[in-house]
């Protein structure tokens, strides 16, 4: 239950930082996740998952008001990969981000307090 | 708590290796660009990257902005087909508005332009276009625009208007956000540069460079090297051979045939050839800039041929309309893109101005369109306005001076430096100038060019004036300044007035006056002496034939005026046509008006298909029933260049092995590209002259072939040819799977064009297809000038530079079946509500603190 209360403000948290600010921010809140919960093993994986999650609600926020053709399908053509790819790429990048992040600190919190 | 950190130590030192890796790699690819892929980070961010283009496609219904600089507010009305019409209190605060609104639709093609006309693309690009920049900065259009700019006087009207226009761009930048820039600027990884106010001026540079650049005199020395002077001189005349000018000649109801000649080719020598190949060289080299690498060129793509231009206009005085009104049809052709090169718009200021028609972005003007008592619209002139210079320089790799009269002048010189996306040096230029122009390099030695864009005129100023005016006369006045490009511009009025004008600078040269050749730039006795006064220009006002007509035609027939215009005039085909239709018809309307701009017949139709009748009923000895079966569904073709036509396809393979057979005299021995083509109207006049020896095929040395014997082999080589290619079922064949338009996208992204458009048009049809379909008409538009204006318009795209926007192409279908829409022309916010209203925007301007 607890997780769950983690994982749905870290979704929040997610899509509030990259809507009001910027992509960057993902990391910084999947480190400050990672530092949050660094006894948690499975935090680095929560916090993938809720980036992703996030992404993936303002992604369904943002294309699906295209009235005509499909960002993913024309931008898709323009770099040269499929609509599924682009759309995948978009989903995945956050989770990579926040799931590295989060296990960075966990890491990183776990030395510092080993060496103390 | 302490069991449990020492339990995930050693799998996290490892664990946490990985997760340090796997950060700096997402982060680096989310700052960092690989080749021709941006930053992910910026690219995928679903709020502000490339989705959401999605989020900001459609116009919201209701809207308000504070915009800086306005005196009150401005009500913006976008009606159904996505036009605004901008109500202001001020000309400021419509153009501040204008600039608003560009920036918002169209934002990265303005960018585009600066970039091209500055030569800078390859900032953003890469080095892909170096070789664009670098013919950019030798030409010098920016550094011509950056000089009329500083000549303006600091009060100047046209001043305060592209200040205005240009802060109302950048405010809409600066307001934006990102999710709201151009997908554009996101695929490139760039973001938007700081407008400024002199390039307002570059895109009038852009437009001279579309249609006032010319140097066919270069590669005219190609051809008098391989074939002589006299046989090129009759190929490529300095007067069009069939007269149907833009200046009606009074009581003349049909074209003028001119007597010609054409001498016989000689024999090239090997040195000949050597002289021609140069010549394309230089002309290739000056065409593409410094980055051609000279030794690789070759007779290919640039030789002379069909011109590719299209546009028409016409108007109809009241006593030749069915409603007494007079009507003004435009049809302007230019290369077709999306987003499209213009940008409808409606600016109202009570009491001052009230225009209508097509902006270009980066220009606070209508170059296009009417007002509530006079239309406007243009065709290209096609002057001569540029000549070349073989200058002596006193180096001939790195010259500092130039002889001039006997004396050394000194080249003015800068060095230029290209960038690339990430402020690397691409490449170093040192451009230099002599009192004329740019020097450029060449395999033929240094030459200077001369061109009136790179010279003083103020068209901004001009444009602007003339979209206040009242009549056609007060039109033409307060265009008077206007330079460049020269344009035929067709007026009309309400009051029944039709005119027109080619309006530009015409240079007046010494000796014979023409600029057909490369003058010897040792003596300042050949630079221009002057410019033709308005008075001689070619004009016409209130004809009697009661129309008028231009087609990019020699515009004076030589037989009333003979000053020299220009050289190898395009082909009379869509002239011909238009006159024939205006001549036949007294009683137009709108609709036919409108259907005369996809009309699908072709004035070079008939003539070379009577020729070739004649060619066979005179060979008939020779002649095979696939010969005859040939000509018999030629003959049955019903000579419309529509998209379900069967004809249609093998006249034109007949065409073309036509002008193959008879030209290929103009390719050197032993190659298969001419080095340039006569244009077909110079092909029909060879048929008054069946024995030339034009005619014979110079791989045939026992057989000296004829015109009926050129003609009758072309046909079977068409029919063979298209049977092996498309079928023996010549009923199964169709036009329109043949010539299609293709509308690309500025950056030629895939995906993001609409090309294999069928459309209805052929060689030498009012809307022509060159054979790529590229080109096309970029606006058509009718107007009505009676009590009130009434027009019909369309172009091909959409208002909106997004192409997930419901109004990126949304124009197109309209477009290729050749209809128009009706144009709406409120004069007040209020008139424009329910259906036809499609976004309502306030600009506020923004409140001032109490002091």
């Amino acid at each position: 239950m607890k997780r769950l209360l983690w994982f749905g403000a870290a979704v929040i948290a997610f899509a509030l930082g990259t809507w009001m600010v910027a992509w960057w921010t993902v990391p910084a809140v999947g480190a400050a996740l990672g530092l949050a919960r660094r006894v948690d093993q499975a935090t680095p994986l929560l916090g993938g998952l809720a980036a992703m999650v996030a992404w993936g609600v303002l992604l369904a926020l943002s294309a699906s008001g295209a009235p005509e053709g499909s960002v993913s399908v024309l931008v898709g053509q323009a770099l040269g990969v499929g609509p599924g790819a682009l759309i995948a790429m978009t989903i995945l990048y956050p989770g990579l981000l926040a799931a590295s992040a989060a296990a960075c600190m966990a890491w990183g919190a776990a030395r510092y307090s080993k060496s103390r | 708590m302490r069991r449990g950190a020492v339990r995930v130590a050693l799998p996290a030192s490892v664990g946490g290796s990985i997760a340090a890796i796997a950060l700096a790699g997402a982060l680096y690819v989310g700052f960092v660009p690989m080749g021709a892929v941006p930053p992910l980070g910026q690219l995928l961010d679903p709020a502000h990257g490339i989705w959401a283009a999605a989020r900001v496609a459609e116009l919201p219904r209701t809207e308000q902005v504070v915009l800086d600089g306005l005196s009150a507010p401005v009500q913006i009305q976008y009606d159904d087909r996505g036009v605004p019409h901008i109500f202001a209190a001020t000309e400021l605060d419509a153009v501040r508005a204008l600039g608003w609104v560009h920036a918002r639709d169209r934002l990265f093609q303005m960018e585009l332009v600066v970039r091209k006309v500055a030569g800078t693309l390859s900032e953003v690009a890469g080095p892909q276009t170096l070789a664009i920049d670098r013919q950019a900065r030798e030409r010098g259009l920016a550094q011509a625009a950056e000089a009329k700019w500083t000549a303006l006087p600091a009060d100047s009207k046209i001043r305060t208007v592209a200040v205005a226009y240009v802060e109302g761009i950048n405010q809409w930048v600066g307001d934006a956000g990102p999710e709201a820039l151009p997908v554009e600027y996101k695929l490139l990884g760039t973001e938007p540069i700081l407008f400024q106010s002199q390039y307002v001026y570059y895109m009038l540079a852009e437009m001279s460079q579309t249609l006032a650049w010319q140097s066919d005199e270069l590669q005219r020395g190609a051809i008098d090297a391989l074939i002589g002077s006299a046989a090129a001189a009759a190929l490529f005349p300095l007067n069009a051979p069939i007269q149907e000018p833009i200046e009606p000649v009074p009581g003349r109801t049909a074209p003028r045939y001119a007597a010609t000649t054409f001498p016989a080719p000689r024999t090239p020598s090997a040195a000949a050839i050597a002289a021609a190949h140069r010549a394309v060289n230089t002309r290739r080299r000056v065409a593409l800039g410094p980055a051609l690498d000279e030794s690789a060129v070759g007779a290919d793509d640039l030789t002379r041929g069909e011109a590719v231009v299209g546009s028409n206009n016409w108007a109809v005085a009241p006593a030749r309309t069915a409603s007494g009104h007079a009507l003004l049809s435009g049809d302007p052709h230019l290369a077709l893109s999306l987003p499209s090169i213009w940008y409808e718009v409606h600016l109202v200021v009570p009491g001052e101005m009230d225009v209508y028609g097509v902006s270009l972005p980066m220009t606070p003007s209508v170059p296009i369109g009417f007002n509530r008592d006079v239309a406007w619209t243009a065709t290209n002139t096609g002057a001569d306005v540029t000549d070349f210079y073989r200058e002596t320089v006193n180096d001939s790799t790195a010259p500092t001076q130039y002889l001039l009269d006997g004396a050394w002048r000194a080249l003015e010189q800068r060095v230029e430096q290209f960038r690339g996306k990430h402020g690397a040096v691409l490449a170093t230029d040192t451009l230099r100038r002599t009192h004329r122009g740019p020097l450029l390099r060449t395999s033929e030695g240094w030459l200077s060019l001369r061109w009136t864009a790179l010279e003083g005129g103020d068209e901004a100023s001009a444009l602007r004036n003339a979209a206040r005016a009242t009549s056609a006369e007060g039109w033409f006045q307060a265009m008077e300044p206007y330079k460049a490009p020269a344009q035929n511009f067709l007026v009309a009025d309400r009051s029944g007035t039709i005119g027109i004008r080619s309006t530009g600078r015409y240079p007046i040269r010494p000796g014979d006056g023409r600029g057909d050749r490369i003058f010897d730039g040792r003596t300042s006795q050949v630079d221009w002496i002057g410019d033709w006064p308005v008075a001689i220009y070619p004009q016409a006002l209130r004809p009697a034939q009661g129309y008028l007509a231009s087609s990019n035609q020699q515009p004076i027939d030589p037989a009333v005026r003979a000053n020299y215009l220009g050289w190898d005039w395009p082909t009379p085909w869509r002239a011909l046509r238009i006159n024939e239709i205006l001549r036949a018809d007294a009683a137009m309307t709108p609709e036919k008006m409108r259907l005369a701009h996809t009309d699908p017949r072709s004035a070079l139709t008939e003539p070379l298909r009577s020729a070739v009748r004649q060619a066979v009923a005179a060979l008939r000895d020779y002649a095979t029933p696939a010969d005859r079966e040939a000509l018999t569904f030629l003959d049955g073709w019903d000579a419309r260049f529509d998209s379900e036509s069967q004809g249609a396809v093998l006249y034109v393979s007949f065409l073309d092995e036509l002008t193959r057979r008879t030209w290929d005299e103009l390719a050197p021995p032993g190659e298969s590209r001419r080095i340039a083509t006569p244009n077909s109207m110079m092909l029909v006049r060879l048929f008054d002259h069946p024995s030339s020896t034009w005619w014979d095929d110079r791989g045939t040395d026992d057989v000296r072939e004829g015109r009926d014997q050129v003609l009758l082999a072309s046909l079977r080589a068409a029919w063979e040819g298209t049977r092996s290619r498309l079928g023996n079922d010549p009923h199964a064949w169709r036009w329109g799977n043949q010539r299609m338009a293709s509308v690309k996208h500025l950056l030629e992204l895939p995906g993001f064009g609409r090309e294999s458009l069928p459309v209805q048009a052929g060689p030498g049809t009012l809307s022509p297809n060159e054979g790529r379909g590229t080109n096309g008409a970029s606006w058509r538009f009718v107007v009505e000038l009676g009590d009130s204006i009434t027009a019909w318009g369309t172009y091909p795209g959409g208002q909106s530079g997004n192409p997930v926007s419901s109004r990126y192409a949304d124009r197109i279908e309209l477009w290729r079946t050749g209809a128009l829409a009706p144009l709406r022309l409120p004069r007040a916010a209020a008139d424009l509500s329910g259906a036809q209203l499609r976004s309502a925007l306030i600009l506020r301007p923004r409140k001032r603190r109490a002091q």
